[in-house]
């Protein structure tokens, strides 16, 4: 099996998940890539997460002062038809956050350039050693409404990349959670 | 040479293997006269808790996001930028890798040092882990520096894991385990004690020659050497660097001693 390499502390959530793995070194580790993903993806939708599978992301839906109130997304096929025949109108998606987890793409971000409202600055040179815990440092809201995690923080940030290796990937998405929790906390607080 | 008056050593995140108390020992002991302080991380000594946003922007928007352009003042940092220059302040943070401009960097510590401390009679030596450069006119670039002497001095401890050049076959391994996401620890170790490496042993020491470089800059107006045994050598290689710090055979070249000599004795 494809294998993905994961640096201390990240192997935690390995265990939480009971991802199987071994220790090649000290402080990294593998996996094998498909059984990770699976359980990840698992885990995720045993806490409650529902997937639109087949949609593709197209637009930010925005509010007052620009915040992100969530998402318009459309059917893949769509976008790789000729319009004459798929003429299907996007579907939005409100949301009181939305987390931005597409890797170097950063494509809620970058969507959000496109309308003015921030400017990125590209994912910097490989520096394995130090991208994942800047990484971790840096995510977090980048917009009223908006949270980044993962890979789009360097996109977002001008932030090292890091090569194939995931810890960072995993904790970033943790701290992203615990990030979005105390917003929705905190707005539930207001209203 | 000017007369010292205080040496001030200051904490801006260096890396944990720094004893900067072993440091102030070993300047009390070549600088008889002159008192030395260790005041911590200069922006808690210094700023008032409501300028600490303030800075932490200022130091986001000095931050070198290609090391071909030259940075400018126009540059407006993110929130994210923002709140990490704040954790990296307050000290919640030890996360380092981001590239500031060097001069700008020694301009907002000198903005916090009192008035009355800024003169050459007052060494402040700021230890920090943040990775500066400066800009080179003639090729149009940055370059990655240990230590930029001035009021303030400061004295980068990832710097002098990145600065200094590594032997080159290190370099050409590193672009294969990379691509390749092979540990690069094992590389390390291959390369074991060539060159100092983040949280190595060694790394007091050779900040000894570093603090001293600061302490010359302060005395004489310059704080190199062109003796390559001396600690004041301008190291460029990382194999020069070991050899000026720690293999030689005598620290301080004739000259330098003198200087040294004659300052003990006022």
């Amino acid at each position: 099996m494809n294998k993905v390499t994961i640096r201390h502390p990240g192997e935690r959530i390995l265990d939480e998940l009971g991802i199987p793995y071994k220790k090649v070194n000290q402080g990294l580790f593998v996996a094998d890539g498909p059984h990770a993903c699976s359980k990840l993806i698992a885990s995720a939708c045993d806490s409650g997460v529902k997937f639109a599978n087949m949609t593709v992301f197209d637009d930010l839906v925005l509010r007052e002062g620009g915040r992100v109130a969530g998402v318009v997304i459309n059917w893949t096929p769509v976008s790789a038809m000729p319009r004459e025949i798929t003429c299907v109108d996007p579907v939005a998606l409100e949301s009181e956050l939305v987390i931005d987890a597409t890797g170097h793409d950063a494509q809620v971000v970058k969507k959000l350039e496109e309308r003015g409202f921030i400017k990125t600055k590209g994912f910097g040179a490989m520096w394995v050693e130090r991208s994942e815990d800047l990484i971790i440092e840096h995510t977090g809201e980048v917009h009223p409404g908006l949270i980044i995690t993962g890979m789009a923080v360097a996109t977002t940030y001008g932030l090292p990349r890091m090569g194939p290796t995931f810890g960072a990937m995993l904790l970033s998405g943790e701290v992203g959670a615990q990030i979005a929790l105390e917003k929705l906390r905190e707005n539930a607080k207001i209203k | 040479m000017r007369r010292l008056n205080r040496v001030f050593l200051y904490d801006d995140g260096a890396a944990r293997a720094l004893k900067i108390e072993e440091i102030a020992k070993y300047l009390r002991k070549k600088l008889i006269k002159v008192g030395v302080e260790v005041r911590g991380n200069p922006f808690a000594f210094y700023l008032l808790q409501d300028k600490v946003s303030d800075y932490a922007r200022k130091i986001a928007s000095i931050k070198i996001q290609d090391a071909t352009k030259k940075w400018s003042s126009e540059q407006e940092p993110l929130y994210g930028e923002i709140e990490y220059g704040k954790k990296m302040i307050l000290g919640k943070t030890r996360a380092s890798g981001v590239l500031y401009d060097g001069l700008e960097l020694q301009r907002l510590f000198f903005e916090v040092i009192p008035g009355r401390e800024r003169s050459l009679q007052f060494v402040h030596i700021v230890f920090s882990n943040r990775l500066f450069a400066t800009w080179d006119e003639h090729e149009r670039r940055y370059h990655a520096r240990v230590n930029l002497c001035g009021i303030p001095s400061i004295i980068s401890t990832t710097g002098v894991v990145e600065a200094p050049a590594k032997p080159r076959g290190y370099y050409l391994l590193r672009q294969q385990y990379e691509m390749l996401g092979k540990d690069l620890l094992e590389l390390k170790n291959s390369f074991k004690g060539a060159f100092i490496d983040y949280e190595d042993l060694r790394l007091t020491e050779v900040m000894k020659g570093y603090a001293m470089q600061s302490v010359f800059y302060s005395l004489v107006g310059d704080p190199f050497c062109q003796d390559k045994g001396c600690r004041l050598y301008n190291a460029h290689w990382q194999e020069e660097l070991i050899f000026a710090q720690i293999e030689s055979e005598y620290e301080f070249c004739q000259r330098h001693m003198s200087f040294l000599e004659e300052l003990n004795e006022y």
